[in-house]
């Protein structure tokens, strides 16, 4: 069964002799709506326009929509106010940004900071290496690595060494 | 018909209904309180109907909305939002009923939320008392009258769309919305004085 009582598709508008108050009739709900399409809107229009009794059915029905229900003027701030206290609202947008830009802006200058430090300080290994006592000269502990194999080369093999390095 | 379209407040700007789910499904409550404005009338209408008490048609209403601000991420653009709104709000009477009524029904009363434009206290309580005798007529009728007259007469619906939203077919919903009107007809203008918006003369 159609849903609703047009010709056809629902781009056509309905026909309107007598025999068509019943069709037109229900279609007076979506003229009130104003949901209609033109060319039904057109087809009601006519129709009213020579029916009496649609005309009163109209008359009526609008008199039913003028007055029906309205929400109370409560019903929106309710809803509101539940949804903030079960879920806070964020910090605006802007100053979220804004803060967030300004810690990123400290870090890094602290990590540049702690990076320039570091990099004007000398090399605590070399510190060792220049503040080695004296005595330590004399011991094997300074040896350079690989210095033991060296011994027994005979001077000639050295001097061939050195030539290649 | 309301308006699809509706300003966000602090932005200035109209958006479509589409532009404002949209937001509201990624958190933003000024464009929720937009739909809400939207589409409040219609919950409520539709709550009323199934409830007959106003009380329980707000509450209900204000947690069909929350529920549906939290499920937003769930609404399939397939169907028209109004409709899985109406869903929900079936949902929530059901829960009602099942829990049962926190308190006797009470008969609908002239308890008539003012409106912008009224022209006057006089008007305004002739008004109040029209839209109390039609309420007061619809609560009699039927459920399943009642129903198919307000989703088709008060929100333009469709019978497809009155039939999914009162689980029911396409057909007893037109049936329905014809025997709902003849009633309501046959009440308010037999009683005293003429039917609602019959201010003109044979």
């Amino acid at each position: 069964m159609n849903d609703e009582p047009t010709a056809g598709s629902r781009g056509e508008g309905p026909r309107t002799g007598p025999e068509d108050c019943g069709p037109i009739r229900d279609l007076l709900p979506l003229a009130l709506a104003g949901t209609l399409t033109r060319p039904e809107e057109a087809g009601v229009d006519a129709h009213l326009a020579r029916c009496e009794e649609c005309r009163a059915e109209h008359r009526f029905l609008r008199g039913l929509v003028e007055a029906r229900p309205r929400a109370p003027a409560s019903l929106a701030p309710g809803v509101t106010r539940s949804l903030d206290a079960e879920i806070p609202r964020r910090v605006p947008q802007g100053f979220l940004t804004w803060g967030l830009s300004a810690a990123a802006v400290v870090v890094l200058a602290l990590g540049i900071g702690a990076l320039w430090d570091r990099m004007q300080a000398p090399d605590p290994t070399w510190s060792l290496a220049l503040d080695a006592p004296a005595e330590s000269w004399g011991q094997e502990d300074w040896m350079v690595a690989g210095g033991a194999l060296l011994d027994g080369v005979s001077e000639e093999t050295l001097l061939a060494l050195l030539e290649e390095m | 018909m309301t308006d699809s379209k509706a300003s966000v407040p602090g932005s200035g700007v109209a958006s479509s209904e589409e532009d404002l789910l949209e937001w509201a499904a990624s958190g933003d409550r000024d464009a929720f309180g937009a739909l809400i404005r939207i589409h409040q009338d219609m919950v409520y209408r539709y709550l009323l109907a199934l409830t007959k008490d106003e009380e329980d048609a707000l509450d209900l209403a204000q947690n069909t909305f929350l529920k549906a601000f939290r499920g937003l991420s769930r609404y399939r653009r397939d169907a028209p939002f109004r409709n899985w709104l109406l869903a929900i709000a079936r949902n929530e009477a059901r829960t009602l009923f099942t829990v049962g009524r926190r308190r006797m029904e009470e008969p609908l009363g002239p308890g008539v939320e003012p409106e912008a434009g009224d022209p006057g206290p006089e008007e305004a309580a002739v008004q109040a008392g029209e839209m109390a005798r039609v309420r007061g007529a619809l609560e009699r009728l039927p459920e399943k009258q009642r129903m198919s007259v307000s989703l088709r007469l008060f929100e333009g619906m469709s019978y497809r769309e009155i039939g999914e939203a009162t689980d029911s077919t396409e057909g007893s919903a037109r049936v329905n919305y014809h025997h709902g009107i003849r009633r309501l007809r046959d009440e308010l203008e037999s009683g005293p004085g003429d039917g609602p918006g019959a201010t003109e003369g044979p």
